[in-house]
């Protein structure tokens, strides 16, 4: 038995989806996000009783912040656990004693008590254990990327179309309740059409841990070289980018990026920071961009419309005639009778007067408070969708049912940021190889 | 240390330059509400505007009349040939 009590940790999810139901155009709401589809209040009534028997490979920190998640929900139970590095092993062991430990995952897949995975490894682990895990018959949850490389991506998305298995990776702002809702709006015309996207994710932290002997250097700190990460695009970039798609319903044609180490010269060999331009065929792009030596900007993502801009990571909008109706009338009079005193120019328009950032009135899409990573936790933001698409898995393991979407949305976006570390690496533009599209990925 | 009056006339004349002041600033915030077509409670909301506007009219009231009174006495001193 787990030492964690079970809670309703996904009723608030399940509820807005049951909402969905009883107002005007839920159905259509529900019909482009096919993956809540399965979790529902009364499929979850379906399962009442049944629980889930999962194992877990993989005990680090997110393997442990999976393990608590996990250890919460009514209809799962952990009965193993799989590690190679001993303290990770010991530490999650104490969670859950009375699951039954491994430190080779082959074994663990062997068991015939185990439903389903759940892998939290470093990411050059991913694919491996995942075509490992649907050829023994597991239901498989791996942690975001899908794959190290683009041919592994390929493999597992190959292996997942011949297996009836449920397979989800950890795309969960698909199951964040403030990005569905954002998502929403902005299909519905809220902020106009999309004119943009620009992403960013700052924190200032060097992304180390401490390493008790030196021969663990990679193993510990495994995001720090290309053998085992893909750096910043795979590690940061992966949400975002699926954010952005996920709002434009398309995928970018090419991208074009540069990235370096700027600030942490300490022997790591992926960048620390990154910059990168994405275009749609319709002449979009998304401006995405990543340094981890200064955190003032945080983490957002920002869906640019013509009429308005949606910052899905703090759930709130604004929308560009507030930024005028903010103002009252003598507030405006003063400052037209400003400009006509201070910035008349006989010979143009004032087309050179810089334009200085508006205050706008922010509009929250959910009420509630939002928690973005802080930058020095690698486990990642609180409340952010990880609880619900844990949840919508280990339900998947009782009931065979696959989550519409998720394995082809990681496929694209594992895809994208390694094509964006490709560009940084050959300096130039790069085309979405042909070869690598999937009929899920729309172009235009 | 010689006491300085004022005396009723002055400040009944202070009080009705100050209240065309007001008036004037209020009018002014008035139009602004309809010619930018923002709610008429900013005729309420706005009020601390429309103080500041009052105070900075008439202030410049006070410089038009120490303009005016100095260049009276600067009238008189030519005139009474004192300079």
């Amino acid at each position: 038995m787990s030492k964690i009590k079970p809670k309703e940790i996904d009723s608030s999810l399940r509820k807005f989806i049951k909402d969905l139901g009883y107002i005007s155009g839920g159905a259509a709401i529900l019909a482009t996000t096919p993956w809540l589809q399965s979790f529902t209040t009364d499929a979850a009534k379906e399962i009442k009783n049944e629980k889930a028997k999962i194992g877990f490979i993989g005990t680090g920190s997110r393997g442990t912040y999976n393990i608590q998640a996990v250890s919460a929900i009514r209809h799962a139970e952990i009965v193993g656990l799989c590690d190679i590095y001993p303290p990770n092993l010991k530490a999650a062991s104490a969670i859950v004693p009375n699951a039954k430990t491994y430190t080779d995952y082959r074994k663990l897949l062997e068991s015939k008590d185990i439903d389903g995975v759940i892998i939290s490894t470093p990411l050059y682990m991913h694919a491996p254990i995942t075509l490992d895990a649907m050829a023994a018959g597991k239901h498989v949850y791996c942690e975001k990327a899908m794959a190290l490389t683009m041919d592994e991506c390929k493999s597992v998305y190959e292996a997942y179309q011949k297996t009836d298995k449920v397979v989800y990776f950890c795309m969960q702002r698909m199951f964040d309740e403030k990005y569905i809702k954002g998502m929403q709006m902005i299909h519905s015309g809220t902020i106009g059409d999309i004119v943009g996207e620009r992403c960013h994710w700052f924190r200032n932290h060097d992304w180390r841990r401490p390493v008790p002997s030196p021969e663990l250097e990679r193993q510990i700190n495994w995001r720090l070289y290309w053998d085992y990460s893909a750096g910043l695009m795979t590690e940061l970039a992966s949400h975002q980018l699926e954010v952005c798609s996920w709002a434009m319903q398309m995928v970018p044609e090419t991208v074009i990026g540069t990235g370096d180490i700027v600030h942490w010269k300490d022997g790591r060999e992926v960048y620390d920071s990154v910059n990168l331009v994405y275009s749609y065929s319709n002449g979009v792009k998304i401006n995405y961009e990543s340094l981890i030596s200064n955190r003032f900007n945080g983490m957002e993502d920002q869906i640019l419309g013509s009429k308005g801009t949606m910052n899905l990571a703090s759930g709130v909008y604004y929308l560009d005639d507030d930024s005028i109706g903010q103002k009252s009338g003598i507030e405006q009079l003063i400052g037209q009778i400003g400009n006509r005193l201070y910035a008349s120019v006989p010979a143009a328009a004032p087309s050179w007067r810089p334009e200085t950032k508006t205050s706008f009135v922010p509009h929250k899409i959910i009420k509630g408070d939002f928690q973005v990573n802080d930058g020095l936790s690698m486990i990642g933001a609180l409340k952010d969708g990880t609880d619900e698409i844990l949840s919508a898995f280990c339900q998947g393991c009782i009931t065979g049912e696959r989550g519409e979407n998720i394995v082809e949305e990681a496929y694209t976006t594992t895809m994208l940021c390694l094509l964006g570390n490709q560009s940084i690496a050959e300096q130039k533009k790069v085309y979405f190889p042909d070869e690598y599209k999937i009929p899920y990925m729309k172009f235009s | 240390m010689k006491d300085i009056v004022i005396t009723s006339a002055r400040l009944i004349k202070e009080l009705f330059i100050f209240a065309t002041t007001f008036i004037i600033a209020f009018f002014i915030n008035v139009i602004a509400v309809f010619l930018f077509d923002t709610p008429w409670y900013e005729i309420f909301t706005q009020i601390g505007y429309v103080i500041a506007l009052t105070l900075l009219l008439y202030l410049v009231v006070i410089i038009f009349r120490l303009i005016i009174l100095a260049g009276k006495y600067i009238v008189k001193i030519i005139k009474h040939g004192l300079l």
